[in-house]
């Protein structure tokens, strides 16, 4: 049933010696496709020929439950969409209601949800790290990432009970305010984990095989990667500066000092090196936050049914993990979305995957896979 | 530029070309274009100068059963200029078809698949416009208002 | 030394020890059973396969913290021939559960399965309005230990690695193969 696919690929192709196309499988259960995407490889020997990604093997239909579901209900799917940086996802979904509504988050709020949108890019990057070393072949950073990534989800834990799945993030603000040992904790782990972050570079960067894996491997020219829709560090290591925080400021980004960060050679060593920049720039923007931090109330005076106006609509990104986020509701006066679409990074980076990887060999479309930070249920949703 | 000043710059530019350009409640420009006019607005839009529109952000559909008819809505950034418009072009909702952007912006050939599949619009002259999240032997289209199937079981209020 | 004998009743101790003719077979065959069990749950080597977000809660179960290697299991084969153990962690959609049946029939006997995770128990939260989503892998592929939880904690997890363990420890060895 599920191989109506390859009878469509045509097989067979010429060469001097004699050598045949043959098309091979990857997936969906495959320890390197960072979830459940199948790929069909056209193959000559080891090179790549054509790489034909099959999606739908995690498609949960959440755009179609979220216009059966409350606006408030429809945050608990929202962390669901990208379960590595699920702050950040909330947090899409929270402002675009916000302005679909007319709601105004209090300042208190504001500086929270930034503290631990930033607490989310840094446990993300570590996820990430892990995993692309892990599908270079280096298994041990992966063991470092996780642990790491366990302190800043004690954190998490410490105030709103949840690991993975927050809900943390809600219209007009926050759930709950933060415990009083919070700030004491999160700069001890901040002193604690910016040392690491060279340690781990130490580790990786220079490592003559990472860098043989890697340095010119799938390289993104800039005005490729523009016009097929790659965005977040994917595009950011091809030297275009397309950061949502910097273009269209949320939040109060605008007021804090952070350099983004670009790489020109746009291989996959530029994109683990931007992602590794990005980690010492978010330690930077918590401890801002964390000076800054103001008392107040966590959360707006909202009316209890929260209702869209008749035929009005907004589309409103953000710069999660992955790159840009975007959310596009269409309300109908009641209090459930007509209609509700999530723009995810990894839909649109995994588009050059085929062009990036065409001549290159087997194990290259690994290492591009996982430079392009891609994650199945944003592709899917 | 300003979502005010794009939209009467859009409106002065391409005046015999959109249906209509307003400024909504939430503030955001949006523009609404006849589907033979569509691909040239946006090739318009695209190229160099002071639109520069070279992102393609996200191209869904919107179907309203009660008006009888399915929205493309495609949502534009430019880089150069930090400015955003929505581009909205109306199809009819037996028959569905609108030409295809994906000469302009290539992200827009998995964008308009994601459509075809999810609420069966055609879109002319597209590569390869076949199913990409539904397996491709199924034949509804999912995310229709007046969708139902065996399995589906929608939420009681 | 009774340790693989606890599912069994009365009745099956006297019969067999009435079939077996050679004195001190029965005590032979406990000693090979538990020699057997406990290989057989110490040395679990589960597939790697994780659909949506419980495959996140997995990978940090065998990570640092939760280790998971203290109980032999941080071997996650790729392939589903080597492994005996699938966690079936993330949501199952029809698409996905042709191929999560074919990797259950690929797998050797004795194989077990942990169902982890709202959405392999039931549904989950997609259970409403979705119509992609298996409602349960129950279905079809036989499950034996099912782990709540959206998504369950590493130490959820490890609970129903032990439950499988304890599993193996009350199953019958040697009958299992004469009435196989």
């Amino acid at each position: 049933m599920t191989d109506l696919l390859l009878s469509q690929v045509k097989v067979g192709g010429e060469s001097q010696f004699g050598t045949d196309e043959y098309v091979v499988n990857l997936g969906p259960q495959h320890p390197a496709t960072h979830g459940v995407l199948r790929l069909i490889v056209k193959l000559d020997g080891e090179t790549v020929k054509e790489t034909m990604p099959v999606l739908g093997y995690l498609h949960r239909s959440i755009e179609k439950i979220c216009e059966n579901r409350t606006y408030p209900q429809c945050i608990t799917y929202t962390d669901r969409i990208d379960y590595v940086s699920a702050m950040s996802v909330n947090l899409a979904f929270a402002l675009a209601t916000e302005k679909l509504m007319n709601i105004e988050a209090p300042a208190r709020a504001q500086w929270l949800r930034m503290i631990f949108v930033e607490l989310q890019r840094l446990a993300s990057h570590l996820l990430w790290m892990g995993a692309f070393a892990g599908d270079i072949g280096a298994l041990t950073p992966f063991l470092y990432g996780l642990r790491e990534r366990e302190r800043i989800l004690d954190l998490f834990e410490m105030t709103c009970g949840q690991r993975l799945t927050y809900n943390y993030i809600r219209i007009g603000g926050v759930m709950i305010d933060i415990l009083p040992e919070f700030v004491p904790k999160c700069r001890a782990f901040l002193d604690y984990f910016e040392p690491k972050v060279d340690e781990y570079e130490d580790l990786l960067t220079y490592n003559p095989i990472f860098l043989e894996r890697t340095k010119g491997v799938g390289i993104i020219a800039p005005e490729v990667g523009i016009n097929a829709g790659v965005c977040g560090p994917s595009l950011r290591g091809s030297g275009i500066a397309c950061d949502v925080r910097k273009q269209q400021p949320y939040l109060y980004y605008d007021q804090m000092k952070f350099n983004e960060c670009i790489e020109t050679a746009g291989d996959c060593w530029s994109r683990y090196k931007v992602r590794m920049n990005e980690m010492r720039e978010s330690v930077s923007i918590i401890r801002q936050c964390l000076e800054r931090l103001e008392p107040g109330s966590f959360e707006a005076k909202m009316p209890p049914v929260l209702k869209a106006p008749v035929g009005s609509e907004i589309y409103s990104r953000i710069e999660s993990s992955r790159g840009e986020m975007g959310v596009y509701l269409v309300g109908d006066g009641t209090a459930k979305p007509w209609k509700s679409k999530y723009r995810c990074a990894s839909f649109s980076n995994l588009y050059v995957l085929d062009q990036l990887t065409k001549g290159w060999k087997v194990a290259d479309i690994m290492a591009v896979l996982g430079s392009l930070d891609m994650i199945v249920p944003e592709v899917d949703r | 530029m300003t979502n005010e000043e794009l939209k009467s710059k859009i409106e002065v530019d391409f005046k015999d070309e959109i249906l209509s350009a307003v400024i909504s409640a939430q503030k955001e420009a949006i523009i609404t274009v006849a589907p033979d006019r569509y691909v040239a607005l946006c090739q318009k839009l695209h190229d160099k100068g002071e639109y520069f529109f070279n992102h393609l952000s996200s191209l869904t559909a919107v179907d309203y059963p009660k008006e009888n008819k399915i929205t493309v809505v495609s949502h534009l950034w430019s880089y150069k200029h930090f400015h955003q418009v929505t581009i909205k072009v109306d199809a009819d909702r037996n028959n569905p078809k609108v030409p295809t952007l994906e000469n302009v912006w290539k992200s827009a050939n998995w964008f308009e698949r994601e459509v075809f599949d999810l609420y069966g619009v055609v879109f002319e002259g597209h590569s390869d416009l076949r199913r990409i999240m539904m397996p491709d032997d199924y034949k509804k289209f999912p995310l229709r208002k007046d969708f139902a199937d065996d399995g589906f079981i929608v939420k009681p209020s | 030394m009774g340790v693989g004998l606890k599912g069994v009743t009365h009745k099956e101790i006297e019969l067999m020890e009435s079939e077996s003719n050679i004195p001190g077979l029965w005590t032979l065959e406990k000693a090979v059973e538990f020699i057997f069990k406990w290989a057989r749950k110490n040395s679990l080597w589960p597939l790697q396969f994780g659909t949506a977000c419980c495959a996140i809660e997995m990978m940090a179960t065998a990570a640092s913290r939760y280790d998971i290697a203290r109980f032999g299991a941080e071997v996650f084969r790729p392939s589903p021939r080597q492994a005996d153990l699938l966690i079936a962690a993330g949501t199952i959609t029809e698409k996905m559960g042709y191929a999560l049946k074919k990797l259950y029939e690929q797998m050797p006997k004795p194989s077990w399965v942990i169902a982890m995770g709202s959405c392999t128990i039931a549904g989950g939260p997609y259970y409403y309005d979705s119509y992609t989503v298996v409602k349960g892998i129950d279905s079809f592929v036989p499950v034996d230990v099912y782990v709540p939880g959206c998504p369950p904690r590493p130490e959820s997890l490890i609970h129903g690695l032990m439950a499988i363990q304890k599993k193996i420890d009350d199953e019958p060895i040697f009958r299992r193969r004469r009435n196989a």
